[in-house]
C-alpha cells in the first residue's frame, strides 16, 4: 500500500500548480494540402520555454499562466506558424500547416520533437517517405522489411517476422490503427501486409513500454493508415513485377467526410500459368485491401471507421485420366494452402474539454490458416465405378473482439496524463486435422469409410482486461519522466466445448491480475544532450507455438492457461542522445537487459505439421531468456541525404529444463553484429536513389558436431548399429554471416496535375549467397555441410503514377 | 537502362543455384570414447566400446579393442570386462558414403548377471582417450497377473492383458515389445503348396491412454511393435495393460509370439525415447522442427549405459 501512495504521489506531485489562473489554448493540428492530422507537431511558448506535441490524432492542448504569449506551432518540414494571444479566456486554434517551400527541392523527413528531447526511450519512428525510398525485394515496398533494418531489430531472410531485443516474434504488438495483426506475412513472409501506400506512420517501440501499451514482451510496432484527403481527390497506382497496387482518396464531402481505399494483388499464378503442364491448374496470388472513413462529427467528435482485408491462396490441382479396354481411370490429386486477416476498427474522438481528449475504440482481429490436401481415385469398371479418396484438412485460427477508450488530460504543460481501459475477448481455435478416407467398390467387398479428427485441441476463449493511467511529467527544465501503471486481467471463459476428454485438451480455468509499472525518464545534459533511463514489466497471455526452423503461416496464437503460464519480462534500458549539426543528424546510444519468463518451445523434434499430439503435450514450459546488448542509431533526417546507420551489439540466450540437458544455450537469433547502412540521395526532383546494406553475424543453430556408433541392436538375426550424429550444445554452430546490398533508382516526371516514377532497383546486388538454412550432406564420399540460400540478386522495376 | 536490366536477368537466372557447400564454424569435436551397454537380469554383463570422430571426417567410427573396461556394483569393483576374441560379431551400418556396410568387433564381457535393484558403473580407460565412465540403477521386478490370453472370441485377434501394480514412491517407466517367429508350409485346397515364413518383430494395437497416440487405426489410438510408457496417469494404482494382435499373420500358428515387459530407470527411459524421436523427425531441416539428440548418461564420452528388467510373456506356445 505504501509503494501506491509513493506511486500516486509521483504521478500526480505537480497537480498544485493548477491553483493558479490559467486558460487553455487548443486545437487540431492538419496538412493544409490533404487535411491529414499531424502527429508530434510542436506547439511551444518561449517565453515561459513550455510546450506539448499533439497527439496521435493531431488533438494539442497547452495550459498558460493568464498572459501575452507568442505561440510557435511547428513541423518539420513544414512552414512554422507564429501567433501572438492574449491569453486571458480558453482559446481553439485548429491550425493547417503548409509544407515549406525552402524545402520543397530536399526530402524532408516527418519528424516530430528532436530524440533529444524525448521522454521516450527505445523508440524510432520510420518516416513513411524514408520507407518508400528504401530498395525492396522485387520492389515491393515493406514496412516490416524496414523496421528489420533498425538497431535491435533482428530478421531471417525471406521472412517478414522480426526478433527484438531478443524476444520471440509472437512478442510483437503489431497494431493496424489500433487493431492486433496477428499475422503480418503474405507469401510465407516474402512480403507484409502493410500496403505502404495507405500507411501514414510506423513506429516501433522496443523498450520503456508507456503504461498504456500492454500484452507482448517485446515491441509495439504502431502502424496508422492515411485518414483520406479531405481537400482533393487522388489517386496512386503502381504496376510492379509481381504485384500491381491502386489508391484513391479523396473527400466525400470537403473538409467534412473523407476516404481512401488502397488495393493490392499479386499476379505470380497468371504468369505461371502458361508454364504449367495442361492437366495442372496453379493457385498463387495474395491480395490485400485497406480502406477507411473518416468523418467530423462537430468540432469536438471525429469517426473513423478503417477496414484491412487480406488473404493468400496457394493451390495446385493435378488430375489424369488413363483409358484402357474395358475401363477407365481418373486420378485428382489436390493441395491447397491459405491465410488471412481481417481486422477493423470503429473510432471516436471526443472532446470533452479542451483539456481533456478521449479516444473510443471498437476492434475486430480474426486469423485463420488451412491447409487440405486431397487424392480422389474412380475406376469405371464393367461392374460399376470404383471411387477411393483420401482428405487430409487442418485448420486453425484465433479471433478477437475488442473494446478500448483512451483519456488525454493536459492539466498543465508540465503533465500530460493518460489513462484508460481495454477488453479483449479472444477466441483461440488452436487446430484440427481432419482426416477423411472413403473407399466404395463396384463388387461385394465392403465400403469403407473413415472420418476422423486429429489434434483438436478445442477452442479457447479468454478474456483479457487492462486499465492503465500515466503520467508525463516536466519535473524541472531539464528533468521529465513517464511514470505509469499496467494493471491486468485474465481469465479463460471456458473449457473444451468438447464431450470426448481422450481426444482433447483438458484446460484448467486459471484467472491472473498483474501490476505492470512502467518508467522512463530524459534529463537534458545541455539542449543538444540528454541521458534517459526506463525500467518497464511486461505481460504476455498469449503464445505463439513456432516450429523453430522458420516462421510459417501454420504457427498456432494459444492462450495461457494453467500449465502454459503468461509470459512476462522486466526491461532495464539507459543511454545517451543528441543531435548535431544544426539538428541534420540524431545520435543515440542505448544498452539494455531483459529477462524473460515462463517461455515456450516445441519439444525437440515437433513440428505442427507432421504430428498429432495436442499442442499441450508438444511444447516445452517454463523457459526463461535473456538479452542484452548495446545499440547505436545515428539518423539524418533533414537535407538532400537522409537514411541511418544502425549498430547492434548483442547476447540472448534461453534455458528449458528439457531442452539442452537444462543448460542456457544461445537463441536461434543471438546475432553478436548487426548492421545496417540506409542511405537515400535526392540529386533533383527528378531523380533520387536508395542504398541499403546489411551485415548480421550468422544464426545460431544445432548442428552435427561428430558421428559415433549408438547401441547395437538385434532383428531378425542380423545385428545393426546406428551411425549417430553427436550435436553438443543446442545451437553452438554458427551459419555463414549474412549481408547484402540493395540499389534502387526512382526516375519522377513531374507535370501539374500528375507525377510518374520509374523505380528500377536490384536486391542483394553482389549476389551473395546468404544462408537460410543449412544440412548435412555427402559428397565425393565425404561429409559436408551444404546451405541452402533464398534470394539471388533479383532485379525491379515498377512504373508508379500519382495524379 | 535496357542493356543494364537484361544483364540483370541473365545473372539472375544463373545465379539460381542457391544450394553451396560451405565451411561452418562448429566447435572442434576431439575423438572420444564411446560406450553402449544394456544391461538384463537375464544376461551376463556386456557392453561395446568405439571412438567417435568428427562431423565432417571422412573416416567411419570405429571400434576399440584394446581400452581396460571395469565393471562396478554399488561402487564395488566386480571385476574386468574383456573381449572373447572366438566371438566375433558383424554389424551392418550405413557408412559415410552412404552405403550398407558390414564392421567386425567384440563385446567386452564379465560373466557377472545384473541383480535387480543395483547400480552399476562402468569404467573405460584409454591410453589415446580421456577417460569415461557411465551408470545405471537396474529397477527392482514387478508382478504380472491376471494374464489373459484370449484366442477365441475374435478369430482376427489374439486378445491379451496383464495387470501389475506401480510403485507410488518412485517415478516408474516401462516397455512392451512384441516378437513372433513363423515358419509354416501347407497345401491348399487346390493342392498349391503355401509358405507363411515371419521371425521378427509384430505390431499389436491398442487403446492404452498412457501410450502415445497415434494416427487411429481400425478404433486404436496405438499400434506400432514397441511402445515405451511411464506411470504419469496411473501413479500408485494397479494397471491393466490390454492389447490386440491381429492374426492376419497367422499368429495363432506360430511357433513362437512373445510379449516382452521391461521396466527400466529413467535415463533408459530417456534414451529410448530420444532414439526414437531421432529417428522419427530429427534430421535437419526447414520444417522439421529441431533436431533431438539422442540421450547419453556417458561421461567425457558418448553413447550410453542402460538397463531393463525384462519379463517374457508368451504368447505362443
Amino acid at each position: 500500500m505504501k509503494k501506491i501512495i509513493i506511486f500516486i504521489f509521483i504521478l500526480f506531485n505537480s497537480f498544485g500548480v493548477l491553483s493558479q489562473e490559467k486558460y487553455t489554448i487548443s486545437g487540431y493540428i492538419t496538412d493544409k494540402n490533404s487535411g491529414e492530422t499531424i502527429v508530434g507537431a510542436n506547439i511551444f511558448c518561449p517565453e515561459l520555454k513550455k510546450g506539448v506535441s499533439s497527439n496521435s490524432y493531431g488533438f494539442y492542448s497547452l495550459t498558460l499562466p493568464k498572459n501575452n504569449y507568442t505561440i510557435l506551432f511547428s513541423f518539420i518540414g513544414y512552414e512554422t506558424q507564429q501567433k501572438d494571444i492574449n491569453l486571458t479566456k480558453n482559446l481553439s486554434i485548429n491550425l493547417e500547416f503548409e509544407f515549406s517551400s525552402v524545402n520543397m527541392s530536399e526530402v524532408i523527413i516527418s519528424s516530430d520533437k528532436s530524440i533529444v528531447e524525448k521522454t521516450q526511450s527505445s523508440m524510432i519512428e520510420v518516416p513513411i517517405e524514408q520507407i518508400k525510398t528504401i530498395p525492396a525485394l522485387l520492389g515491393e515496398v515493406d514496412v516490416l522489411k524496414s523496421i528489420q533494418l533498425l538497431p535491435g531489430v533482428q530478421s531471417s531472410e525471406g521472412t517478414s517476422g522480426f526478433y527484438v531485443r531478443g524476444g520471440g516474434p509472437d512478442q510483437n504488438l503489431i497494431l493496424l490503427d489500433g487493431v492486433p495483426v496477428y499475422n503480418a506475412s503474405h507469401i510465407g513472409g516474402l512480403f507484409s501486409v502493410f500496403n505502404a501506400d495507405a500507411i501514414k506512420t510506423v513506429r516501433l517501440t522496443k523498450g520503456g513500454f508507456p503504461a498504456r501499451f500492454g500484452g507482448r514482451l517485446s515491441s509495439v510496432l504502431q502502424i496508422d493508415m492515411k485518414e483520406g484527403n479531405m481537400k482533393k481527390f487522388k489517386g496512386d497506382a503502381t504496376i510492379g513485377l509481381i504485384s500491381s497496387k491502386l489508391t484513391l482518396e479523396g473527400p466525400i464531402k470537403k473538409d467534412k467526410t473523407s476516404f481512401i481505399v488502397a488495393a493490392r494483388r499479386t499476379y505470380a499464378d497468371l504468369f505461371a500459368k502458361p508454364f504449367m503442364p495442361q492437366n495442372t491448374d496453379l493457385t498463387l496470388y495474395f491480395y490485400d485491401l485497406n480502406s477507411k472513413i473518416n468523418h467530423k462529427l462537430s468540432n469536438k467528435d471525429r469517426l473513423y471507421l478503417s477496414v484491412y482485408l487480406g488473404d493468400d491462396s496457394f493451390g495446385i490441382n493435378y488430375s489424369e485420366s488413363y483409358k484402357g479396354e474395358n475401363d477407365i481411370d481418373q486420378e485428382n490429386l489436390d493441395f491447397g494452402l491459405g491465410y488471412g486477416n481481417i481486422t477493423s476498427t470503429l473510432r471516436w474522438n471526443h472532446l470533452f474539454s479542451n483539456k481533456l481528449f478521449s479516444n473510443t475504440t471498437l476492434t475486430y482481429s480474426r486469423y485463420n490458416f488451412h491447409t487440405d490436401f486431397g487424392v480422389n481415385a474412380t475406376q469405371s469398371t464393367s461392374l460399376g465405378n470404383e471411387n477411393t479418396s483420401i482428405d487430409f484438412g487442418y485448420i486453425s485460427g484465433i479471433e478477437d473482439l475488442g473494446a478500448r477508450i483512451d483519456f488525454d488530460y493536459a492539466p498543465s504543460p508540465n503533465q500530460d496524463i493518460k489513462f484508460g481501459t481495454s477488453y479483449t475477448y479472444h477466441q483461440f481455435f488452436p487446430g484440427e486435422t481432419s482426416l477423411n478416407i472413403a473407399a466404395n467398390y463396384a463388387d461385394s467387398t465392403p465400403n469403407f469409410s473413415l472420418d476422423t479428427l486429429l489434434n483438436f485441441s478445442g477452442n479457447t476463449n479468454v478474456h483479457e482486461l487492462f486499465f492503465y493511467l500515466e503520467n508525463n511529467i516536466q519535473f524541472t527544465q531539464r528533468l521529465k519522466a513517464n511514470v505509469g501503471m499496467h494493471v491486468g486481467y485474465y481469465s479463460l471463459a471456458n473449457n473444451s466445448t468438447s464431450t470426448n476428454e481422450s481426444l482433447f485438451t483438458k484446460i484448467n480455468d486459471k484467472k491472473n491480475y498483474s501490476f505492470q509499472p512502467r518508467i522512463s525518464a530524459r534529463y537534458l545534459l545541455t539542449d543538444d544532450w540528454s541521458v534517459k533511463a526506463s525500467y518497464a514489466q511486461m505481460q504476455q497471455n498469449i503464445h505463439l507455438l513456432s516450429n523453430s526452423s522458420v516462421g510459417f503461416p501454420s504457427d498456432i496464437w494459444v492462450p495461457a492457461i494453467e500449465q502454459v503460464p503468461s509470459q512476462s519480462s522486466e526491461q532495464i534500458a539507459g543511454g545517451f542522445s543528441t543531435q548535431f549539426n544544426n539538428g541534420q543528424f540524431e545520435l543515440s546510444i542505448e544498452g539494455y537487459y531483459k529477462t524473460m519468463d515462463n517461455l515456450i518451445a516445441y519439444k525437440a523434434g515437433y513440428s505442427n505439421l507432421q504430428s498429432t499430439e495436442s499442442w499441450v503435450n508438444a511444447i516445452e514450459t517454463g523457459g526463461e531468456g535473456k538479452s542484452y546488448g548495446t545499440e547505436v542509431f545515428l539518423q539524418r533526417k533533414k537535407g538532400k541525404t537522409t537514411g541511418w546507420v544502425g549498430y547492434t551489439l548483442s547476447w540472448t540466450k534461453r534455458r528449458f529444463d528439457n531442452i539442452n540437458f537444462g543448460e542456457w544455450y544461445s537463441y536461434k537469433f543471438d546475432r553478436r553484429h548487426d548492421f545496417s547502412f540506409v542511405f537515400s540521395h535526392k540529386f533533383n526532383d527528378n531523380f533520387d536513389v536508395g542504398i541499403t546494406w546489411v551485415y548480421g553475424t550468422g544464426n545460431a543453430i544445432t548442428f552435427p558436431q561428430g558421428v559415433y556408433f549408438g547401441m547395437p541392436e538385434y532383428d531378425r538375426g542380423d545385428a545393426f548399429i546406428d551411425i549417430v550424429e553427436s550435436y553438443g550444445q543446442r545451437n553452438s554452430t554458427r551459419l555463414p554471416a549474412f549481408h547484402r546490398l540493395d540499389f534502387g533508382i526512382n526516375m519522377h516526371k513531374i507535370r501539374s496535375n500528375w507525377k510518374r516514377t520509374w523505380s528500377v532497383g536490384a536486391y542483394n546486388l553482389y549476389n551473395r549467397k546468404n544462408p537460410w538454412f543449412a544440412y548435412l550432406s555427402y559428397e565425393n564420399n565425404n561429409r559436408v555441410a551444404r546451405q541452402v540460400s533464398l534470394f539471388p540478386i533479383i532485379p525491379s522495376i515498377s512504373y508508379r503514377i500519382q495524379f | 537502362m535496357k542493356n543494364i536490366f537484361y544483364l540483370f536477368l541473365v545473372f539472375s537466372i544463373t545465379s539460381c543455384d542457391m544450394e553451396t557447400v560451405i565451411d561452418l564454424e562448429i566447435p572442434d569435436h576431439e575423438p572420444v570414447l564411446v560406450l553402449n551397454g544394456l544391461l538384463k537380469t537375464d544376461t551376463i554383463s556386456r557392453v561395446v566400446v568405439s571412438q567417435s570422430v568428427g562431423a565432417f571426417s571422412n573416416l567411419d567410427p570405429s571400434f576399440v579393442s584394446d581400452a581396460n573396461v571395469s565393471l562396478y556394483k554399488d561402487n564395488e569393483f566386480i571385476g574386468l570386462m574383456e573381449i572373447d576374441s572366438s566371438e566375433q560379431v558383424y554389424f551392418n551400418f550405413i557408412n559415410s558414403s552412404g552405403f550398407y556396410d558390414s564392421i567386425p568387433t567384440y563385446y567386452y564381457k564379465n560373466n557377472h548377471i545384473p541383480e535387480k535393484g543395483s547400480t552399476y558403473r562402468i569404467k573405460v580407460d584409454h591410453d589415446d582417450f580421456p577417460s569415461i565412465s557411465a551408470e545405471t540403477y537396474v529397477p527392482n521386478d514387478i508382478i504380472l497377473y491376471d494374464i489373459d490370453i484370449d484366442t477365441t472370441s475374435n478369430e482376427d485377434l489374439i486378445s491379451f492383458s496383464f495387470s501389475f501394480d506401480d510403485n507410488a514412491t518412485i517415478q516408474n517407466y516401462y516397455g512392451l515389445e512384441l516378437y513372433a517367429n513363423c515358419s509354416k508350409t501347407w497345401d491348399d485346397e487346390y493342392g498349391y503348396l503355401y509358405e507363411e515364413y515371419f521371425s521378427g518383430y509384430a505390431e499389436f494395437l491398442s487403446n492404452d491412454p498412457s501410450f502415445p497416440v497415434g494416427i487411429p487405426f481400425e478404433g486404436y489410438t496405438f499400434s506400432g511393435d514397441n511402445v515405451v510408457f511411464t506411470d504419469a496417469l496411473f501413479n500408485g494404482q494397479q494397471k491393466t495393460i490390454n492389447l490386440d494382435v491381429e492374426t492376419y499373420l497367422e499368429f495363432k500358428d506360430c511357433d513362437t509370439v512373445i510379449i516382452t515387459f521391461s521396466n527400466f530407470s529413467d535415463d533408459t527411459y530417456s534414451y529410448f525415447n530420444s532414439l526414437g524421436d531421432h529417428r522419427d523427425k530429427g534430421e535437419l531441416g526447414l520444417f522439421g522442427g529441431e533436431v533431438t539428440p539422442v540421450y547419453s548418461n556417458v561421461k567425457n564420452g558418448l553413447g550410453v549405459l542402460i538397463s531393463t528388467y525384462e519379463q517374457k510373456l508368451y504368447l505362443n506356445p
